[in-house]
């Protein structure tokens, strides 16, 4: 071999190894920027909480003024404010949005601001509405020592620092503390998600199963059956956002008969069930397929209907396959976006319900990240629970997949 | 001796009347999964016809409420504001940037592709493949989070080195790399599984002729398996063409163009059909049917150029398996 | 002219002979007689634990067609692999011994497999054109080899297509793809592959088994044209095709080489008792 060759064919493999290299590269980036932005703020507040921001008037109707001192815990940092007589410390810090807000950054077990209620008028005057550590304080009312109501806090322009020993010297008892819960959290899109998942099931599975089951037994080898081969094909080729329009255009229609309006999570479980056909098809025929045809012939043989065959011999040795074929579809369902935003729609919601709009996990962040300000930081949070779920499911697919073939060889 | 006779003529009724019931059940169900495949058959004819509808009516109506077809499918200016939506530019948007992006990603693929098949062993090359699955994997949300902070920040400092100043990096080059990555995994896939299904006997021979493993490699094997490369290619171009989240994320729309300039700003097919959402009614929230239809036109008309390609190849006598 | 620029070009591209030449050993001095292809000295091959050659020792006569018989699994295909060293492909074939060529044991270290090949061609069983032209097919190995000029490969196409008799029948279609030959016709674009690239010797793997009566008959008359040429060793299942064709013929079983002579003597007079029962059929 001449002395060019051999360096035409090393430089041809390196090109193999620097291309699979940019791969390999390109998945580490995009898993250290997700983790990175995103791993921070993965605690239970943000995982089941809210996302909207909650404004709550807490306080007591009775004497809860018990002399005590707290001692702070060694836990908290340089900032932090302590209130030693009623058990909590805040810091000053800044918010998305640019503006000052004083965060609990802890309340102690025995804090009278735990034992708050609400105290509008109302439906949910009397609740428990206890102020805990990560929420905002905007102004606490105390009567001091002479009996007036005096406002002290954010609201009005004072820093933790002043208004605090302020409360802690004087206040002979507080009878309202205003605040927010900052919500950022996800546990709407986290139900909601799952509402969609069940009912898109609910609807795809069948008539997928059943659709695979009609390919693979009932359909004969003939022009008509290679056409409905093919437009299954197709529609695994649709774009995504094509079925959104679908939603609309067709499905739309259909359940506004049964009283739905706008959008809404059942509009985009019907639309996630015609977008999953393909994919439940396809594998399920496989599946189907894999079962050796003895069996069938077995029962056939012995007397059984096709239907008795198919649900009681074929079915039940295929179910691995079909169990694949699900969870591949809930991998789906996860990472959908472009299906939903214009069926389910873009308004994040606390507490979804099935008849109205709400936003999976996927498009929350669709939706953190339009808009002037795209919050990354939540989005990333979002998306490494949306990885850890999908990447979580392919793999249960493989090891099923894994031992359904050593079954088959043993 | 009566009793035994009735017992049996009894059992013969019952059995009877089972079997009948079990064929009716047979019957039912045999319709249902027929149905089942009739409604699953039809859903892409249902797609096309119902979006299309709703995509025509804004060219319908009267002379002044309605919208200009032919400045729709021609135009250069998209303005909502105004009432102006010419589509032409951004159909040469997609293709400008859904190609590139295609063509970026095969080489990688080929090449990614002999290194999993033909030179990495057992272990390596499960590795590898698994590198790529993932890839496939992550959802086009991700895809998107990445995008608006990483992939324009890169196109954004680029620029910077030339000098040029960018939309905080949203640009056509932003696009076309975010949509190479995306298309990037099924074309290895399907080069993988192209290349793997070519019979050993042609590796033989190439290696009894005197050529090495790298060279039988690109010289037989790729050009062998090119049916299912090109079959990848066309895949992942259809998918680039209809991915909306991500792209809409980072491409910036712009109101004209059509967007030559890398470091442009962009719009395509998918973006203009998301953007706004959230406000939007009237003409503006009916027009986007209209951008879907096209959408729909656009990935049909590309499968049935690359159907028609390869149909010549053939008839030359050059693809075969 | 240019048939002997290809040969320059050939010599150059086989560079690492002269360096190679240095290691000679006591029956290399016999190896280096005109009339010996191969020189075989107690080669031994294993797959793993099972020991698929014995002790084989032999001399491969120069251009004359030497045919390995044998029933299945008696070894001849391996050993007919270990020429150009194709058994390298396989995981766990592990050979001792030497097999001479001009003077080299090609199992050597110095030897570069890459270019023995292009002096030991390799023509097998089942035709196996790439699917490209038959042009593409034939100038294959000297494209691979860093040829470029036109010409040359021009020609090269041109003589190795008639040398293998398939000229005429393709000499207008040379762009067609050839997996639309017919399997006789593939074949012998195959040897014509193999004859591109000059070598000294062809092998061939029962290169007939696949092909019908008609088209066995054509390749066999090509091979006794080619042994002009080149030295041919043939694996066959056929004893008749071995009688018809080869001039030395070497019977195996089971891993042992039983008996080699030439031809008519083989089959007339065996001197082994089991070759005289594989000929007449009592077994394999």
């Amino acid at each position: 071999m001449t002395r060019i060759r051999k360096i035409k064919d090393i430089f041809m493999q390196s090109l193999t190894w620097v291309a699979s290299g940019i791969s390999a590269w390109v998945l580490v980036a995009i898993l250290v920027f997700i983790f990175s932005n995103g791993w921070k703020l993965l605690d239970r507040s943000v995982l089941f909480g809210d996302y909207h921001a909650k404004n709550i008037v807490s306080g007591f109707s009775d004497e809860h003024n018990a002399d005590l001192t707290f001692t702070p815990p060694d836990t908290l940092e340089d900032g932090d404010v302590v209130s030693t007589r009623f058990g909590f410390a805040v810091r000053d810090e800044i918010d998305k949005e640019k503006n000052h807000v004083h965060t609990l950054t802890w309340v102690d077990d025995h804090s009278p601001l735990l034992n708050g209620k609400i105290t509008t008028a109302g439906p949910t005057q009397g609740t428990p509405a206890p102020f805990k550590a990560g929420m905002n304080i905007n102004k606490f009312v105390y009567l001091d020592n002479s009996g007036e109501a005096i406002t002290v806090g954010r609201l009005k322009q004072q820093s933790p620092q002043e208004w605090i020993p302020l409360m802690d010297g004087n206040a002979k008892q507080i009878t309202e503390f205003h605040g927010k819960e900052p919500g950022g959290g996800m546990r709407g899109s986290l139900m909601a998600t799952l509402i969609l998942i069940g009912l898109s099931l609910l609807f795809s599975v069948p008539i997928g199963i059943f659709a695979a089951i009609y390919l693979y037994a009932i359909a004969k080898q003939n022009r008509l059956t290679t056409f409905v081969r093919s437009s299954i094909e197709l529609l695994a080729g649709v774009p995504s956002i094509i079925f959104s329009m679908m939603g609309i255009t067709l499905i739309f229609p259909i359940i506004k008969l049964f009283g739905a309006s706008g959008q809404s999570i059942i509009l985009g479980s019907l639309t996630m069930a015609v977008l999953l056909l393909p994919v439940l098809i396809r594998q399920t025929e496989e599946a189907l397929r894999s079962v050796p045809s003895s069996y069938a012939q077995a029962s056939l043989a012995l007397g059984a209907t096709q239907t008795e065959t198919l649900f009681r011999v074929v079915l039940p040795s295929a179910r691995n396959g079909i169990f694949s074929a699900c969870l591949l579809a809930v991998s789906r369902i996860i990472g959908e976006s472009a299906a939903l935003v214009f069926t389910m729609g873009t308004a994040i919601q606390d507490s979804p319900k099935i008849g109205s709009s709400a936003t999976s996990l996927a498009v929350q962040i669709y939706v953190l990240m339009g808009g002037e300000n795209p919050n990354f930081e939540l989005s990333s949070a979002i998306s490494i629970v949306i990885l850890i779920l999908v990447l979580a499911l392919n793999l249960t697919v493989k090891v099923v997949s894994a031992l359904s073939d050593k079954k088959g060889k043993a | 001796m009566e009793n035994a006779k009735e017992n049996v003529m009894a059992s013969e009724a019952k059995f009877a009347k089972i079997r009948k019931r079990r064929r009716g059940t047979d019957v039912l169900f045999r319709n249902l999964f027929r149905i089942a495949g009739v409604i699953a058959a039809m859903m892409v004819i249902l797609i096309i016809i119902f979006v299309t509808s709703r995509g025509i009516r804004p060219f319908l109506g009267s002379a002044e409420e309605r919208v200009n077809l032919k400045y729709f499918l021609t135009g250069s200016r998209w303005r909502a504001d105004q009432g102006i939506y010419g589509l032409g530019f951004v159909i040469i948007n997609t293709l400008i940037v859904s190609v590139t992006g295609g063509l970026l990603a095969l080489p990688l693929a080929i090449l990614s592709a002999v290194l999993i098949t033909r030179i990495a062993k057992g272990k390596l090359s499960i590795f590898l493949t698994t590198i790529v699955e993932t890839l496939a994997a992550i959802p086009s949300v991700v895809y998107g989070v990445f995008a608006a902070g990483k992939i324009t920040v890169l196109v954004r400092d680029l620029a910077n080195v030339f000098g040029i100043s960018t939309y905080g990096g949203n640009s056509s080059l932003a696009v076309i790399l975010l949509l190479a990555i995306m298309t990037y995994p099924t074309m290895t896939t399907l080069a993988v599984s192209g290349i793997r299904a070519i019979p050993k006997e042609l590796d033989s021979a190439s290696l009894a002729l005197g050529a090495t493993p790298t060279q039988t490699s690109f010289k037989v094997i790729v050009p062998a398996a090119r049916s299912s490369i090109a079959t990848g290619f066309t895949l992942g171009l259809g998918r680039a063409f209809g991915e909306a989240t991500a792209v809409s994320m980072i491409a910036g729309n712009a109101l004209a163009g059509p967007s030559w300039n890398p470091f442009d700003i962009t719009r395509t097919l998918t973006s203009t059909m998301l953007t706004g959402l959230h406000e939007t009614s009237g003409v503006d929230y009916e027009i986007r049917f209209s951008v879907g239809v096209i959408l729909m036109f656009v990935i049909v008309s590309m499968n049935l150029l690359v159907h028609a390609a390869k149909r010549r190849l053939e008839k030359k006598g050059g693809l075969s398996a | 002219m240019s048939a002997s620029k290809l040969q320059k070009f050939m010599k150059r591209a086989g560079g690492t002979n002269k360096k190679t030449m240095a290691s000679s050993s006591g029956s290399s001095q016999a190896a280096q007689r005109e009339n010996v292809a191969f020189a075989i000295e107690d080669v031994n091959l294993f797959y793993g634990d099972f020991q698929a050659l014995k002790d084989i020792t032999l001399d491969i006569p120069a251009h004359q067609v030497t045919a390995f018989i044998g029933p299945s699994g008696c070894g001849k295909s391996t050993l007919l692999r270990c020429f150009n060293r194709m058994n390298d492909l396989i995981d766990n074939c592990r050979v001792e011994g030497a097999i001479y060529r001009n003077g080299v044991d090609i199992n050597g270290d110095a030897v570069d497999v890459v270019d023995l090949r292009t002096h030991v061609g390799m023509v097998f069983q089942q035709p196996n054109p790439f699917p490209k032209s038959i042009y593409d097919n034939v100038s294959y190995g000297l494209v691979c080899q860093g040829v470029r000029s036109k010409k040359v490969l021009d020609e090269a196409v041109e003589s190795s297509l008639k040398k293998a008799a398939l000229w005429e029948e393709v000499k207008d279609h040379l762009r067609r793809d050839a997996t639309q030959l017919s399997g006789g016709q593939q074949q012998r674009l195959c040897i014509a592959r193999a004859i591109a690239l000059q070598p000294d010797v062809i092998l061939m793997d029962e290169p007939t088994s696949a092909l019908d009566p008609i088209a066995t008959a054509r390749i066999e008359d090509l091979i006794t044209q080619l042994k002009e040429e080149y030295t041919i060793v043939i694996v066959t299942h056929s004893m008749s095709q071995a009688a018809r064709i080869s001039d030395k013929t070497a019977f195996f079983l089971l891993g042992d080489l039983i008996e080699f002579g030439a031809t008519d003597d083989i089959f007339q007079n065996p001197r082994d008792k089991r070759t005289e029962d594989y000929i007449t059929g009592k077994f394999g």
